[in-house]
């Protein structure tokens, strides 16, 4: 006899609207990229309202995720899917607020005179945007290969941003004029960076549902600039 | 870390029903051992082998080796010696119909202790590590069954203390307490664990979950799976351990 029927019913209900935020969020991101290249105003300002829809299922998942903890007291792998689902909600709204804050400086950019952008924006966006959709499939299937995956493309993303930084420090130097203009671009390069970390931390917690070890990637991360 | 009790090979029978199968488990001194798993798997079965209670039951036969600090306690010690070692507390408190003194004095006195004084230092300890000496130090001569049930239930673990065992059984001790008296023997367990080694029979996934170091689960008279607490309910080996812990087990 099967048994905690509605308990399950739960549990998978929250996985699907975590992945219903998954999909909202990649959305953010694929308009974000529209409007970076195309600095495009209209849909700048539609990144910043659809955070709403985000930030909303966020609370609701949260709620959900919180009673489900009270009312069942979830342990074994229910408890780390449940921690996990809240700790991935959490890096998932941040990258949509990312997406928001990038759209604030395309305004700010597209408002002003045209500069060069650095030419790495292209690739960083493309690896960051893969490394969010390969981080929610790993999730969901529990696939511990392409979670290290994501998380290894984290230094491809630190890699571009230290290209773009350079590059735009050149540029400044080149045309002091328009410094605030390459400033923006910097911001944008710190919050796709961002945005890729949050990738990598949600990978990090697959391991912890699949195999219960907890993988804290970022720390080797802080040893190394510490150590140089 | 030392091992304090240990079962080779145990097998038991009630008649023709095989209820224990090849029972390999070291219980660690100083530590608590949960003992979990559904109705007749054998967790009961297997606990009262500990202090021979089995030895009660006419059909019963044991094959294999339970040790006590390395002696074969079917072998080679007597059972009220082995039973003054290894004391038991029950699921319901079973309070003699006798003064609180009396009751806590009981074992002492079998054993015998005839002195007042020696018997009154030994009520104080025993309800000292208990933690019901404040609360009954002035009704001492009073009948223990005028007690409520949380406190009946730390009597009978004083009792089991007043002869200095080694080992304390904890057949599902706290199943009928409510929730105020179940955290007092939980805070009672983890004092008590640091001078004797405790062994719980529980159905509180969330008990044992709180206060075991280790957990044994046992499923149709074989042990599955035992292992650290911490491992066994954030990340079972055993697929059945995992469907039982988390209520999936149809």
């Amino acid at each position: 006899m099967a048994t905690r029927i509605e308990y399950d019913e739960e549990l998978r209900d929250i996985s699907s609207q975590i992945r219903a935020m998954g999909t909202e969020v990649k959305r953010a991101i694929d308009m974000t990229v529209e409007a970076f290249s195309g600095l495009d105003t209209e849909r700048a300002n539609q990144i910043m309202q659809h955070d709403d829809i985000i930030d909303h299922y966020e609370s609701l998942i949260e709620e959900r995720c919180i009673e489900i903890v009270v009312k069942q007291a979830p342990i074994a792998s229910d408890w780390r899917k449940i921690a996990s689902y809240m700790r991935m909600i959490s890096d998932l709204e941040r990258i949509a607020d990312n997406c928001s804050d990038i759209s604030m400086y395309i305004k700010r950019i597209a408002a002003g005179p045209e500069v060069h952008v650095p030419v790495a924006f292209t690739g960083m966006f493309d690896t960051m945007r893969d490394m969010v959709s390969d981080t929610i499939e790993s999730f969901f299937n529990g696939d511990t290969k392409l979670a290290a995956a994501v998380i290894r493309n984290d230094e491809v993303v630190d890699r571009d941003f230290d290209v773009i930084m350079k590059e735009i420090s050149a540029e400044i130097q080149k045309n002091p004029g328009h410094t605030d203009q390459f400033l923006d671009y910097l911001m944008i390069n710190k919050y796709v960076e961002r945005m890729a970390d949050h990738s990598a931390n949600i990978a990090s917690w697959v391991t912890f549902i699949v195999k219960g070890q907890l993988r804290l990637q970022y720390t080797d991360r802080y040893r190394k600039n510490s150590e140089s | 870390m030392a091992t304090i009790i240990q079962s080779e090979n145990l097998n038991l029978w009630y008649g023709d029903h095989q209820a224990l199968k090849d029972i390999n488990l070291s219980i660690e001194e100083h530590q608590i051992t949960a003992l979990i798993g559904p109705s007749g798997c054998g967790k009961s079965t297997f606990m009262k082998t500990l202090n021979r209670m089995n030895d009660l039951v006419k059909s019963c036969r044991i094959e294999g080796k339970v040790t006590l600090n390395g002696v074969d306690i079917y072998k080679d010690m007597d059972a009220n010696i082995l039973r003054k070692r290894v004391g038991m507390v029950f699921q319901k408190a079973n309070p003699f119909p006798m003064s609180i003194y009396d009751n806590v004095a009981y074992g002492p006195r079998i054993h015998g202790i005839r002195s007042h004084a020696k018997l009154d230092e030994i009520v104080e300890r025993s309800l000292q590590q208990a933690a019901l000496w404040d609360e009954c130090k002035d009704r001492l001569k009073t009948s223990a069954l005028g007690m409520s049930g949380g406190q009946q239930q730390r009597l009978c673990i004083a009792r089991a203390l007043a002869v200095e065992p080694e080992v304390l059984l904890m057949d599902e001790s706290t199943s009928a307490l409510d929730p105020i008296s179940t955290a007092k023997i939980e805070d009672l367990c983890l004092e008590l664990k640091k001078k004797y080694t405790i062994v719980m029979v529980t159905h509180n996934m969330q008990q044992a979950n709180r206060i075991s170091d280790v957990t044994a689960f046992f499923l149709l008279g074989e042990l599955i799976e035992a292992g650290e607490t911490k491992q066994i309910f954030l990340n079972p080996t055993n697929k059945k351990t995992e469907e039982y812990i988390t209520g999936r087990f149809g």
